[in-house]
């Protein structure tokens, strides 16, 4: 019942908080900017606790590494994003464009270099073909009885 | 000589899908692990996974080998064995490098559980005593209870084997509301 509670009323500041925003920013652009900036905030916390409660030196909290450092790479880019989208009438816009670009070429490494890992521990953890022969095994002992 | 199949028999009589904690003496652990694997793959004719903390795989498969037991049907998890890069795969057996990886050790039991063809099969997990002396007594015990949940999920015939001594009773006390059968195979 109290949680019930703390959740109804973390629901209603959520709500009010994006009604403010809404009702200072007027621009659908830069609302949207700061909605995803909040989601991918969330995310990084919640990759953050995830990769501190595994095994060090698992593969799993490799993987874990590789996302959130993923995760901060896309915040980032997301914030020269939102930043462009606030000063792109001043002289301000221009140290924002480029790094934007930067964050987001770095990005796209960095889900590269998960992919392989989560190709590697695929090709580790996978035990299909062990279970093949299993099956075969099984199949064979059935076929002699 | 003790007929450590009556007893798994007796103890085990009428359930299918279980979680049991088998507890040994040190002089007749060996022995007992043999015995369960044979009845487990043998006598209930299961496909299954073998994790060890204790003996490598190389061991462990010679030892059920010299007792005419088909290690084919077996999955291993070595959690024993020292390598070189991480994790390594060799034949049928995955071997972690590290027994504190309880991660990692987790994750390959889960895949190669549900890797396994048919409906029965067997989850031989060797042994508590040893998982404690690599890791701290609060890891041990929130590992024991993800595991034995975990069994119940994969649907499996699951072992757990301890040594009976003072130094491990509190970790099985605590493991055994969430085992189906508690099997003292010195009785």
């Amino acid at each position: 019942m109290i949680q019930l509670i703390y959740t109804l009323i973390a629901l209603i500041a959520i709500l009010v908080g994006l009604i403010a925003i809404i009702k200072i920013v007027y621009i659908a652009e830069i609302i949207i900017g700061f909605f995803s900036l909040t989601f991918g905030i969330t995310a990084m916390i919640w990759a953050f606790k995830a990769r501190n409660s595994l095994s060090i030196g698992s593969e799993l909290r490799k993987y874990a590494n590789f996302f959130l450092v993923s995760l901060m790479s896309i915040i980032t880019f997301s914030t020269f994003d939102l930043l462009l989208s606030i000063f792109k009438d001043t002289e301000l816009a221009l140290y924002f464009y480029y790094p934007k670009y930067v964050f987001l070429t770095v990005t796209y490494f960095i889900f590269l270099a998960s992919s392989y890992q989560i190709l590697s521990i695929g090709k580790v953890f996978g035990f299909n073909k062990a279970a093949e022969n299993i099956k075969k095994v099984m199949k064979n002992k059935k076929s002699k009885v | 000589m003790k007929n450590y199949t009556e007893i798994l028999k007796k103890n085990l009589k009428g359930l299918s899908d279980y979680v049991a904690l088998a507890t040994v003496s040190p002089k007749s652990y060996k022995e007992v692990n043999i015995e369960i694997v044979k009845f487990l793959v043998k006598d209930s004719n299961m496909p299954g996974v073998y994790v060890t903390l204790n003996a490598p795989y190389g061991t462990v498969k010679k030892r059920l080998e010299d007792k005419k037991i088909d290690t084919r049907m077996i999955l291993f998890i070595d959690a024993v064995t020292k390598t070189s890069q991480g994790i390594e795969r060799k034949d049928n057996c995955l071997l972690i490098g590290n027994p504190q990886n309880l991660s990692d050790i987790s994750v390959a039991m889960d895949q190669a559980v549900r890797s396994l063809p048919g409906a029965k099969r067997f989850l031989f997990f060797d042994s508590l005593s040893t998982l404690l002396l690599y890791n701290n007594a609060a890891s041990v015990a929130q590992f024991v209870h993800f595991l034995s949940g975990r069994m119940h999920v994969w649907k499996v015939s699951g072992i757990i084997i301890s040594l009976q001594n003072k130094k491990d009773q509190e970790l099985i006390d605590s493991l055994l509301p969430f085992c189906d059968a508690q099997i003292n195979m010195e009785e």
